[in-house]
């Protein structure tokens, strides 16, 4: 695990970002917290929440994941933000990030943007070239949170169930 | 008239070559001014059967559309096997009726091959939301991208 790289907001909401490796005990701490995420974004609310949990943790351990944490100065938990970060397949020799998850508790909302700054600074310094961030209709923070940061609308992601 | 099929992405590489400069003069992303796919690792996705290809060609069998989807386990639901559209292209002179064609005959394809969920992505550059729409696809995440 890397050293928190500590961010104050106030002495009320003071908390800390870092980067984090996904670890079984990871998995398990952020279980509730993605419970909450699901219930409050999730579209298909009768697909039964399964994380890969296995699957999350080969990918980092190959060095395609990259988590950061929000935590409060106590160390509890109150978001995530999960990137997969490799070469774009449309452009290779590009290195590029795709956020996968990125959630904070609804009690904890107001530090976001500090939170998303935080994210796209580490994937910054490691050279990442583009970060694209998936934004539910349900919940739309883009023009709160990411447009006044620079990120451009790309695309209308669309979906199809059967059964 | 167009027509449809399932092909290996092997085969039908050097031939999209052209239909994808086209695609990405048309729809490449904000600022990325190099396309430059990475073909061993479509080829390799291709030879271990985690990704479908499909064509669109006339009568004379000329390739005018294609369009390629990566297969797996969903990350969040793991039982759920999802279908992401990588790519989606027809040339320009065929669109209209034979765009929802192809449309229809992915669908039906990565249906029988159990696929749960399809995934389509839809540039802002080339809106076509209103015939997904139509189509019973629903609208679930808006995409961004930030250049550094």
């Amino acid at each position: 695990m890397q050293s928190a790289l500590p961010v104050a907001v106030s002495a009320k909401t003071a908390h800390h970002f870092a980067h984090e490796r996904v670890s079984e005990a990871f998995c398990k701490e952020v279980l509730p917290l993605i419970i909450c995420h699901f219930n409050e974004t999730a579209h298909f609310k009768d697909i039964a929440l399964k994380p890969d949990f296995e699957h999350y943790i080969t990918l980092d351990q190959l060095g395609f994941v990259r988590l950061f944490t929000a935590r409060e100065l106590l160390g509890e938990l109150i978001g995530y933000g999960v990137f997969f970060v490799r070469d774009n397949i449309h452009y290779q020799g590009s290195l590029q990030a795709t956020q996968d998850l990125l959630y904070i508790k609804p009690s904890h909302r107001g530090f976001a943007f500090h939170f998303i700054t935080y994210c796209d600074e580490q994937l910054a310094d490691e050279g990442v070239e583009v970060i694209y961030q998936h934004v539910p209709t349900c919940n739309d923070y883009a023009s709160r949170l990411l447009t006044p940061q620079g990120y451009e609308i790309l695309e209308h992601v669309y979906v199809k169930r059967f059964s | 008239m167009i027509h449809f099929s399932e092909e290996r992405l092997s085969t039908v590489w050097e031939e999209a070559v052209p239909l994808m400069k086209e695609h990405f003069e048309e729809t490449g992303d904000f600022g990325i001014e190099e396309f430059n796919p990475d073909k061993v690792q479509y080829l390799e996705t291709d030879k271990l059967n985690l990704s479908k290809t499909f064509t669109a060609r006339t009568d004379t069998d000329t390739l005018v559309g294609y369009s390629i989807f990566f297969i797996f386990p969903h990350h969040h639901s793991r039982e759920r096997i999802c279908a992401v559209q990588d790519a989606l292209f027809l040339q320009k002179k065929h669109r209209g009726i034979a765009g929802v064609r192809f449309i229809s005959f992915t669908d039906l394809v990565l249906e029988a091959l159990g696929a749960s969920l399809i995934f389509r992505p839809v540039s802002t550059k080339c809106d076509y939301s209103r015939t997904l729409s139509r189509m019973n696809y629903e609208h679930v995440q808006n995409g961004f991208m930030r250049r550094i």
